[in-house]
């Protein structure tokens, strides 16, 4: 029961994945293949569920035992306060009837999409502009040009660093860029992502056969 | 927050960015729009603030960032997918002209019990006695995604481009004969005449890399070593791409400073 149901579920699962790319007829197999697709998304839905209760009890945790309780609270309380804010307003610029608002507030500016707009996406904005510093110092202290590879990587990517600045067409970079970005990149790129997917595919091969079964936990 | 001087120079800190909001509105911002700009504004300062050492004002930062992204997360996912995919389906029974299994909209409709339950089945994790039963969601959710990715990948990433690999000889006979619209916006000939042959090789010669099975020795090992070398040249684009990527990111966010906020510079 804990070890074959699992796995003949994601052999039915995998199977009807795959039969409904390859079959499209409106033949009953195919239908029904095609409404398993949307299940899985409802599904992931509810792992959404699981995964913000699962912030709040690791949150709560460490609060207990007085880890950076005071940010604890900070991250529990916007935690609440948007989703409250989201669940009441709706998610668009302007509020829109959800089934907690009863129909008021119509065509009013939205405080989720405020909180959305103000704060979340400067924050997420400024922290990733942040590794700037990151990456470069990081550059600066692991780049040692100790073989032909990575003398490579270095001219490549001050080439493509250089060809993007206004200079770049006074000194002709921007031209060495794009043929560096449209011909040995797609090259490498196209090597990848060949490599890549004959990997996923397999791996996902193994999954559905029930070769592979570490996603079902240690105890499997 | 431990010396008494820090914890001055926070309150200081704090009381100057409210201060000069209000001292701000005061000279005729309207209060909402301006408040949001100076929220933004602080936000961004106290990110910055890292750049210096780590501080409680990051941190609280770095607190409420999470908090927020996964509210919104969850938001967002409730009012784009259970909502119009199962609430409204199943509760309210709004369903599209075509949504049938087995030529019955009433089986579909209900059909959607089973996600329910696959679903709720995820939350048994949460207790310890029960939280075998998850297995049976998860596995749905492993199923339903390696069944989709073999034919995706498979056809995005390998059918698709041998596809658009299988054209370059044409595009060869095209840009030798001097046709320099082969590629849009590439006007130099012959850099292209060089690049075709370039990419063909480049990209077997990367695939050789990476086949395991025979030692890179004698041709083949000179072929994989000119993989590599193509390989490297592609992390090097790709860094490059990053590091500029970052840094128009951080000089938008000083434009936004210098600009929206403080209003320096002309708009």
């Amino acid at each position: 029961m804990r070890r074959t149901v699992p796995l003949v579920i994601t052999f039915i699962a995998g199977v009807a994945m795959i039969v409904s790319f390859f079959v499209n007829d409106g033949t009953v197999l195919s239908v029904a293949s095609s409404k398993v697709k949307e299940w899985g998304i409802i599904i992931a839905g509810f792992a959404v569920v699981l995964g913000t209760g699962n912030i709040v009890r690791v949150t709560l945790h460490k609060a207990k035992r007085g880890e950076d309780r005071p940010f604890k609270i900070v991250l529990l309380v916007c935690l609440f306060a948007t989703m409250f804010l989201g669940l009441f307003f709706g998610i668009d610029k302007e509020i829109r009837s959800t089934w907690m608002n009863f129909g008021m507030f119509e065509r009013e500016y939205n405080p989720f999409y405020w909180i959305y707009f103000n704060i979340q996406l400067p924050l997420g904005a400024t922290m990733f502009s942040l590794l700037v510093f990151y990456i470069t110092s990081a550059a600066y202290r692991a780049f040692r040009v100790r073989s032909i590879e990575a003398g490579i990587l270095l001219t490549t990517a001050v080439i493509v660093m250089l060809g993007q600045i206004p200079i770049s067409s006074a000194i002709g970079a921007d031209k060495v860029m794009a043929w560096i970005m449209v011909v040995p990149n797609v090259a490498a790129k196209r090597a990848i992502f060949m490599g890549a997917a004959m990997g996923i595919a397999s791996m996902s091969l193994k999954i559905i056969l029930g070769i592979e079964r570490s996603y079902l936990g240690g105890d499997s | 927050m431990k010396s008494p001087l820090n914890m001055g120079i926070g309150v200081g800190v704090v009381i100057l960015m409210v201060a000069s909001f209000f001292y701000k509105v005061s000279f005729g911002g309207e209060f909402i729009p301006s408040f949001g700009l100076w929220v933004a504004a602080w936000m961004t300062l106290i990110i910055l603030s890292f750049l210096y050492k780590d501080n409680p004002f990051y941190k609280a930062a770095e607190h409420i960032m999470v908090g927020l992204a996964m509210a919104y997360f969850a938001i967002y996912y409730i009012f784009q997918v259970l909502e119009p995919r199962f609430y409204n389906r199943l509760v309210l029974n709004e369903l599209q002209p075509g949504e049938q299994l087995f030529g019955s909209p009433e089986v579909f409709r209900w059909a959607l019990i089973i996600p329910a339950i696959l679903g709720c089945l995820m939350l048994t994790r949460i207790f310890p006695k029960v939280a075998w039963m998850s297995r049976w969601s998860i596995a749905a959710t492993i199923g339903l995604g390696s069944g989709l990715a073999i034919p995706v990948t498979i056809q995005a990433n390998i059918t698709t481009q041998i596809r658009a690999a299988s054209q370059l000889p044409l595009d060869y006979m095209t840009a030798l004969h001097g046709n320099a619209e082969v590629m849009p916006g590439f006007t130099n000939v012959h850099l292209w005449q060089i690049g075709v042959p370039l990419l063909m090789i480049g990209t077997i010669c990367g695939l050789m890399y990476f086949f395991f099975s025979v030692p890179h020795r004698g041709v083949f090992g000179y072929a994989a070593t000119f993989g590599i070398w193509i390989l490297m040249i592609g992390f090097g684009a790709s860094f490059g791409y990053t590091v500029m990527a970052r840094l128009s990111l951080f000089i938008g966010r000083v434009l936004f400073l210098l600009k929206d906020w403080l209003d320096w510079l002309p708009t």
